[in-house]
């Protein structure tokens, strides 16, 4: 084959014209493509945490009076949530809000994480580390006509534009009335 | 990482200077860069390491061999991306050929108005980008290297890998 044997480095003036229209075409579908897979992906896995928590919030009800008896009956995620609820939340509010937005993300993030791998299958479209949690909305459990459970999330892509490092934030949330029985 | 940035500059600007004088880059130099690309990330990273190297060698590779079909770059450019990509990695080696091209039109543009027959490449690129596009001839495509003006890629390579490493 040619290219085996020859090994000639030049290139044609018409290509080197020509190369650069064609990378920027290539370069902007890229782009185009992972801004809208990555708000696809980040926007079900927002509502799909809060659908599943508004979902199970009865039990975390009834754990709000007795925790050691209904264990059993959360996945794992959640139950971090509902200890979280228990004996940390005041004391966190009460101390720095930087403190508290940490707390919020080591909380709430793997509980995201755990509904991205749900629905994304095999393929792992967003990237755990360059996701943040900006804000969650906590059900009031003691007054039944603010139980709304809410989240925030925010993601930071850095677009594949040669010489700009240009980073786009992409922010979804979600709002629902949580169902904490009759 | 420090033998794989002396090794990659030293085959870099050996490909610089052979690109230069004859518009050659030997296939010599390209294996040798290779190999030592590859046997380096084993020895550093073990089996990671030759997979590493073994996927950018491929990308590099693979990158540029549609731009080599239609005979836009030389085979020595071919096998060079290839070799960096063995040292460099994936990621490296695809940054390097998107600002190589850039810096490749830059230049291309100077010497086009540098040689005052600027309407002229130009008009031919316009009736290339017709033929290709507009009427599907994919024959056309191919360009003919006598007709072609060519210069060293390296000219453009090296202020890629550059603006690579300083990014």
């Amino acid at each position: 084959m040619k290219l085996c044997r020859k090994d000639s480095g030049s290139i044609a003036l018409e290509a080197a014209l020509i190369m650069p229209l064609f990378l920027v075409f290539v370069l902007s579908l890229i782009t185009l493509i992972k801004i809208s897979i990555i708000d696809i992906a980040l926007s079900s896995a927002v509502s799909e945490t809060t659908k599943q928590i508004a979902a199970h919030m009865y039990p975390v009800d009834l754990l709000y009076q007795d925790y050691e008896h209904y264990s059993f009956l959360i996945p794992p995620p959640l139950l971090e949530v509902a200890k979280w609820e228990l004996y940390q939340r005041n004391s966190i509010e009460d101390s720095l809000n930087h403190k508290y937005n940490q707390a919020l993300n080591r909380v709430f993030k793997p509980l995201l994480n755990y509904f991205v791998d749900v629905n994304s299958g095999d393929i792992k479209k967003l990237n755990s580390s360059q996701l943040t949690i900006e804000k969650v909305t906590l059900p009031n459990l003691s007054n039944r006509s603010r139980a709304i459970f809410g989240i925030e999330a925010k993601y930071q892509l850095t677009l594949p534009i040669p010489f700009f490092r240009k980073i786009i934030y992409i922010r979804k949330r979600s709002l629902e009335r949580v169902w904490v029985g009759a | 990482m420090q033998i794989g940035h002396y090794l990659l500059i030293t085959f870099i600007i050996a490909a610089f200077i052979t690109d230069i004088r004859k518009q050659i880059i030997p296939n010599k130099l390209t294996a040798i860069a290779s190999l030592a690309g590859l046997l380096w990330n084993l020895i550093n990273k073990g089996l990671e390491g030759l997979l590493f190297s073994l996927a950018g060698l491929i990308s590099g590779f693979v990158a540029l061999l549609l731009l080599f079909l239609f005979k836009a770059i030389g085979a020595g450019d071919v096998k060079l991306f290839a070799a960096v990509g063995a040292i460099a990695g994936t990621e490296f080696v695809i940054h390097s050929v998107i600002y190589s091209v850039i810096y490749a039109g830059l230049i291309g543009m100077v010497i086009l108005l540098a040689r005052k027959e600027f309407v002229k490449r130009m008009a031919r690129i316009i009736v290339y980008i017709f033929h290709s596009i507009v009427l599907l001839d994919l024959k056309f495509l191919v360009l003919k290297k006598k007709e072609c003006l060519t210069f060293p890629f390296m000219y453009a390579v090296v202020p890629g890998v550059l603006t690579v490493y300083i990014y």
